[in-house]
């Protein structure tokens, strides 16, 4: 048990990140016991954005390849739920598992299929951002223009609320602790493969892929994997949302929601994934703040948060930190 | 230079730029356990050769077999899973990963913690395993590049040019370690220095824009006048 715990103190120890996504991990918990149901709701919601954050980070951190078009996973989700619930007839009692499959089913699907073609024909880099941002235009006009199916522009009203075997999550306070676990699960689930041998590939890949192929790595394959993995997690935080406000609009699966996810993971430093849940809160709280003062006042607010943060911290604060950290324990080794 | 059962052959290979032949009709066979060594002037199709080998480049004509596998069909990953290794010319590793995880990734799923410490030992890197690769001299970033080649346990290792760059005690260090490879593994070595290769005591294949022009024992080949002649720029 000493063995283990120390085991546990060294490796902490050597990913800060980690010691900072236990502290994250701590307040997220406690945080219901000081704020009321209406308040509750809205972080839940943020709580999802943050696993929508987290799923970007997954891969654009991870890989260094960025997707432009993530929000068309998030809306996936979100239409699958929706559509599932509305336009099926099923068992009040499985709809919202059926409505969870098919939003995930259909996000895994769709990065399966274009991932594909895309990561195995070559295409990287600013290409394949290319490449995802037109994907998030075609779902969004598609999202717009099959109204009978979609609701078009008005999105769709409706969607069954969420009842997991037989247990609803209507009440703030449950679904709050819900999507809290999905975080916590997701958070911790990625941080435990990302600092193993497949986050080491991930890495090595993002730094030379040619040299990682050479070493008998299917880059290709592993970036597919890692692709569809996110654009799950992604599907799934779109579907949850659905079913926790009970409504889809097409601003789900477009390209101010893509662009919205990038920031909030540029703020908390990509590749650092506790960094992805951070920059959410973050700029979900600069929001509120700013826009309680002036309303328009926002969208010039994030330019040029984005635009300091390029300038003064490109990797981001949590990074910043890290790697502050990183050098003093340096620094003390040295001088021991 | 015709072992009786060649492990990696190249039968007329030849790879064209657009109107550039930068290799023509090459046909050589490397031996199991061989220690062989490709010297030629800057732009002879030294490094094409190597990228051919390991699928980083496409041949334009030829075929190039190792055992029974017809490398031309074969995609990189796969050709690095049959146990052919490469070295870069510019020293490749992994920047943002420390030397221990160098090794790991290189290793895949087939070494443990004692073989990694071993293999970090025969490149003298054995006290930086925690280090950042980013961190290292360009000698020492050679030689984590030549003991990630090692760490796949090769049956081919191809370096391009291990040497360029390295002080005279490292390059004297870095003859003596291939020399110990010889009879474990077959080396493929691409070479300017010819000390060094006289030091290593390879089979020597000379390469000019692109053509074989001597193949033998290095002591035959620094006598031959055509080499002389191109090493002299008088050809």
């Amino acid at each position: 048990m000493i063995d283990f715990a120390q085991t546990l103190s060294r490796r902490i120890a050597r990913r800060p990140s980690t010691l900072v996504a236990i502290a994250v991990s701590l307040v997220l918990l406690v945080l219901p016991a000081f704020v009321n149901a209406y308040a509750l709701s809205s972080y839940r919601d943020v709580i999802l954005f943050a696993i929508f954050a987290l799923s970007l980070d997954v891969f654009w951190g991870k890989t260094g390849i960025l997707s432009f078009g993530h929000a068309t996973f998030f809306g996936l989700g979100a239409y699958g739920m929706a559509v599932t619930g509305i336009h099926f007839d099923i068992d009040p009692s499985i709809v919202s598992l059926v409505g969870l499959l098919a939003g995930v089913g259909l996000a895994a699907l769709v990065a399966l299929l274009v991932g594909y073609f895309i990561l195995f024909g070559g295409v990287r880099g600013a290409y394949f951002t290319i490449v995802t941002l037109a994907l998030t235009l075609i779902a969004n006009h598609i999202a717009v223009g099959w109204s009978s199916v979609t609701g078009g522009d008005s999105g769709l009203i409706g969607v069954p609320p969420l009842v997991i075997f037989g247990l609803s999550f209507v009440d703030p306070f449950r679904s709050y602790y819900l999507c809290l676990a999905v975080l916590l699960a997701f958070l911790f689930g990625s941080i435990a493969i990302m600092n193993g041998r497949f986050g080491l590939i991930l890495t090595a890949i993002q730094d030379d892929e040619t040299k990682a192929q050479t070493l008998g790595y299917r880059t290709s394959l592993l970036l597919l994997v890692t692709f569809v993995a996110s654009a799950s997690m992604a599907g799934l935080a779109g579907a949850l949302y659905a079913a926790m406000n009970g409504f889809v609009a097409p601003d789900m699966i477009a390209l101010l929601l893509s662009t919205e996810v990038i920031i909030w993971v540029a703020v908390g430093g990509s590749g650092t994934l506790i960094g992805a849940i951070i920059g959410t809160f973050v700029v979900w709280w600069l929001q509120q703040e700013i826009s309680s003062f002036n309303a328009s006042a926002w969208p010039i607010a994030i330019g040029s948060f984005f635009i300091a943060l390029v300038l003064f911290f490109p990797n981001g604060p949590v990074a910043l930190v890290s790697e502050k950290l990183r050098r003093f324990r340096q620094k003390e080794g040295g001088q021991q | 230079m015709t072992p009786l059962i060649p492990l990696l052959s190249l039968q007329s290979v030849s790879r064209r730029f657009g109107s550039f032949q930068a290799v023509k009709d090459v046909t050589i066979e490397f031996g199991p356990d061989d220690l062989n060594c490709i010297i030629g002037p800057n732009g002879a199709g030294k490094s094409t050769l190597l990228n051919m080998i390991c699928g980083t480049l496409p041949v334009s004509s030829g075929s190039i077999r190792f055992g029974d596998h017809d490398l031309n069909r074969l995609s990189r990953h796969q050709i690095a899973a049959l146990g052919i290794a490469r070295k870069f010319q510019v020293p490749s590793v992994f920047p943002s990963l420390t030397v221990h995880e160098n090794l790991v990734v290189a290793t895949g799923n087939r070494e443990t913690q004692e073989r990694l410490f071993a293999l970090a030992k025969t490149v003298q890197l054995e006290s930086m395993l925690d280090v950042s690769a980013s961190e290292l001299s360009h000698g020492q970033t050679q030689w984590l590049e030549i003991g990630m080649a090692l760490a796949t346990n090769p049956k081919v290792l191809l370096l391009d040019e291990p040497t360029a760059g390295l002080s005279p005690d490292e390059t004297q260090a870095t003859a003596s370690f291939l020399r110990e490879l010889r009879g474990k593994v077959t080396v493929v070595v691409i070479e300017h220095d010819m000390a060094f290769v006289r030091d290593i005591r390879a089979k020597t294949v000379v390469l000019h824009y692109g053509e074989i022009i001597a193949t033998g024992a290095f002591d035959d080949i620094q006598n031959n006048d055509l080499v002389r002649d191109v090493y002299l720029g008088r050809r």
